[in-house]
């Protein structure tokens, strides 16, 4: 994954523990705290920017502005105003992100890792989860090099799964997506094609995880089985 | 009541009986002047050209027509030549002894009487009795007329005196409503020299002193909002390394006494990271009604940004925080007042959540609105408790956080948000509490 990031950012403290917790991370951060300073920078250097809006030799949008007439750089905005006004307009300057003063470290390092990984995402097709490999293309679940004999319903479910790897879905999102509700019914029904899906991928079951009060998720590292 | 009104309800109230008793004491003197005036013009012929017999009764005077009175003659002793006679009156007796005068004695047993001494040795005392008649049709008629020109002319001087006024109160009034906003002043009538100008000058005058009042109460508040963005501005940054530091010492490795120290300093921080941003959401909402404006916002991002700032505290108690979005889904709203107002409903959910509890975090379309439930498998809360937050939440008073009912963190402020927004929330304590909020979504 890239890792540099340019931190702009004038007050020291702040900056110190941002510029900290970053690099615990693993980021390689450049901190500067001068607008003047930031905008002779060659901001494609960086895999990402976080951007505090008020600074001394140049107001955070002017930056962004500049920036964004020659570079995609993804921009995260740091502001202790909780001006809608701010964040408005950061959006329209193409700021992809804001964080809000106070914030836990985590906060930060999830919307830098949200916006650095968004890219790849998308495009990938193929994937192996522990044993289980999908593969959007082919339209096959195959389990330690087997492949599984899945409906199409079943296979639905494990793709809106797999397109959103990691992160639960609500039972009425699956339902909306995958079931024609006036045929197959409600959630009800997921509930007994996701049975059977566990059924099929035997040993590799706790991957398809139950996420309680949600839905579903499918996990590249299941919680310990209690 | 309206002044014209009033002014008719005096005319008929009190002018109309005072002019109508007036008219009738008219016609009453009147009617006296003009019996008068007959029995003297009766006594003088009488005493002119006295009549020979005494025997005589009223209709026999000659020349005049309308006088139906009664005259009877009575001898140097007052007995009635005539047997029919009444009386002579007491009261008359004595009254024109010496000379040939009369004398009117009226509200006598009839209507009146006049006695009259005439050259008659027989019958030297006569006396007319008058009977109880009415005035004559034309003298009435004259009185009613007067009457009606009198009442007429008071009618039109008190319309005459009312409308000028009434239009002017109403231009006045009209004025004062349609005076620009928060400026409380008028510019018609200030020239007039009379109570309706004094009127307009007062308003006026009372105008500036509000106006005054207003600036400096917007003054005031003016810098109190500043103090409190500046205070919170302040505050941000103490408060981001206070947790960056927290964070980092819970990651050392300490001894369990110290961790949990940690995490109650962890806990509180949190906590006044809440306090200080509903402050700020505070301070927007009581401006809410210059300063509101909804964009377009993805509620999904939005959530999941409010999950991120709640996880730490979540793992910290350890609460399973699931959080399920949609790709996106946008919405108008304040993103600021919104995500405000759904963080609070989540710091709750995980605060009356006990250890190894959930709290599922679900944002869904459905159909042409966006619904969010925030659930929670702790012990949830009345129903009563329920009504009662909806309440105060009208009242919009208790922006306090930990009260002893727990009512919980700023929900006022969240119900406010809502309200804004013109999202509903329904919140349902079965295992637990569920908050569903929904509203409007865009199109995607």
């Amino acid at each position: 994954m890239s890792n540099a990031i340019l931190l702009v950012e004038d007050d020291v403290r702040l900056g110190d523990e941002v510029c900290q917790t970053l690099e615990d991370e693993g980021f390689e951060v450049t901190w500067v705290r001068d607008g003047q300073k930031a905008a002779s920078l060659a901001v494609d250097d960086y895999d990402l920017v976080v951007l505090d809006l008020m600074l001394p030799g140049r107001h955070g949008f002017d930056l962004l502005k500049e920036w964004r007439e020659k570079s995609e750089v993804p921009v995260i905005i740091l502001t202790a105003r909780t001006d809608t006004f701010d964040k408005v307009r950061g959006f329209k300057l193409g700021g992809d992100d804001y964080m809000t003063k106070p914030f836990w470290p985590e906060e930060l390092t999830a919307r830098i890792q949200a916006r650095l990984r968004r890219p790849t995402m998308d495009r990938e097709e193929v994937k192996e989860i522990g044993p289980i490999e999908v593969s959007i293309d082919a339209r096959s679940v195959s389990v330690d090099g087997e492949e599984l004999d899945l409906t199409k319903v079943e296979f639905d479910i494990i793709a809106l799964l797999f397109r959103r790897l990691d992160k639960p879905v609500s039972r009425r999102q699956l339902v909306d997506h995958v079931l024609d509700e006036e045929r197959e019914g409600g959630e009800r029904t997921l509930d007994v094609h996701v049975s059977r899906i566990r059924k099929k991928l035997g040993d590799a079951a706790p991957h398809l995880e139950t996420v309680w009060g949600v839905g579903y998720r499918l996990a590249t590292e299941p919680k310990e089985k209690k | 009541m309206s002044l014209r009104f009033k002014v008719a309800l005096w005319l008929v109230a009190i002018v109309l009986p005072v002019v109508t008793a007036f008219s009738m004491y008219r016609i009453g003197v009147e009617k006296r002047f003009v019996e008068e005036r007959t029995a003297d013009r009766i006594a003088s012929r009488l005493i002119e050209r006295s009549p020979r017999r005494c025997e005589f009764k009223g209709p026999r005077i000659r020349g005049r027509k309308r006088f139906r009175g009664e005259v009877y003659g009575y001898d140097a002793s007052y007995s009635p030549i005539l047997a029919s006679a009444p009386a002579y009156p007491e009261a008359l007796k004595g009254q024109v002894d010496d000379e040939p005068v009369h004398r009117n004695l009226w509200r006598g047993p009839k209507s009146g009487v006049t006695a009259v001494k005439i050259q008659n040795d027989v019958c030297p005392n006569v006396v007319i009795f008058w009977p109880d008649k009415p005035l004559p049709p034309p003298a009435v008629r004259s009185v009613v007329w007067q009457t009606i020109l009198l009442l007429l002319v008071l009618v039109l001087t008190g319309l005459g005196i009312a409308l000028p006024i009434v239009r002017r109160l109403r231009k006045l009034s009209d004025a004062v409503r349609s005076a620009p906003d928060k400026e409380y002043r008028v510019e018609v009538e200030l020239d007039r020299e009379d109570e309706i100008g004094e009127l307009a000058r007062a308003f006026n005058a009372t105008g500036e002193v509000v106006n005054e009042t207003i600036s400096d109460l917007q003054a005031r508040d003016e810098a109190l909002k500043a103090y409190i963005a500046n205070t919170t501005h302040d505050l941000a940054i103490p408060l981001t390394v206070l947790q960056h530091r927290l964070r980092k010492a819970v990651e050392s490795e300490v001894n369990e006494e110290v961790q949990g120290h940690l995490n109650t300093a962890m806990e509180e921080s949190h906590y006044m990271a809440a306090l200080v941003k509903n402050l700020n959401v505070t301070a927007k909402l009581d401006a809410a009604d210059l300063y509101f404006e909804t964009h377009p916002q993805d509620l999904a991002e939005l959530v999941e940004r409010v999950a991120t700032r709640h996880q730490p505290i979540a793992d910290l108690k350890g609460v399973e925080l699931n959080v399920a979005v949609p790709e996106s889904l946008t919405v108008e709203c304040d993103p600021t007042l919104a995500e405000q107002a759904i963080s609070n409903i989540v710091q709750n959910a995980i605060q009356y959540t006990p250890s190894g509890g959930h709290v599922a975090v679900v944002l869904d379309a459905v159909d042409a609105r966006f619904e969010l439930r925030v659930m929670d498998d702790g012990p949830g809360i009345a129903s009563e408790v329920v009504d009662r937050v909806f309440e105060r939440a009208v009242r919009a008073d208790e922006a306090r956080t930990r009260n002893p009912e727990g009512l919980g963190l700023g929900l006022a402020i969240t119900l406010n948000v809502f309200q804004l927004h013109d999202w509903s929330i329904e919140m349902q304590s079965e295992d637990g509490l569920t908050v569903i909020v929904t509203g409007p979504k865009q199109d995607s």
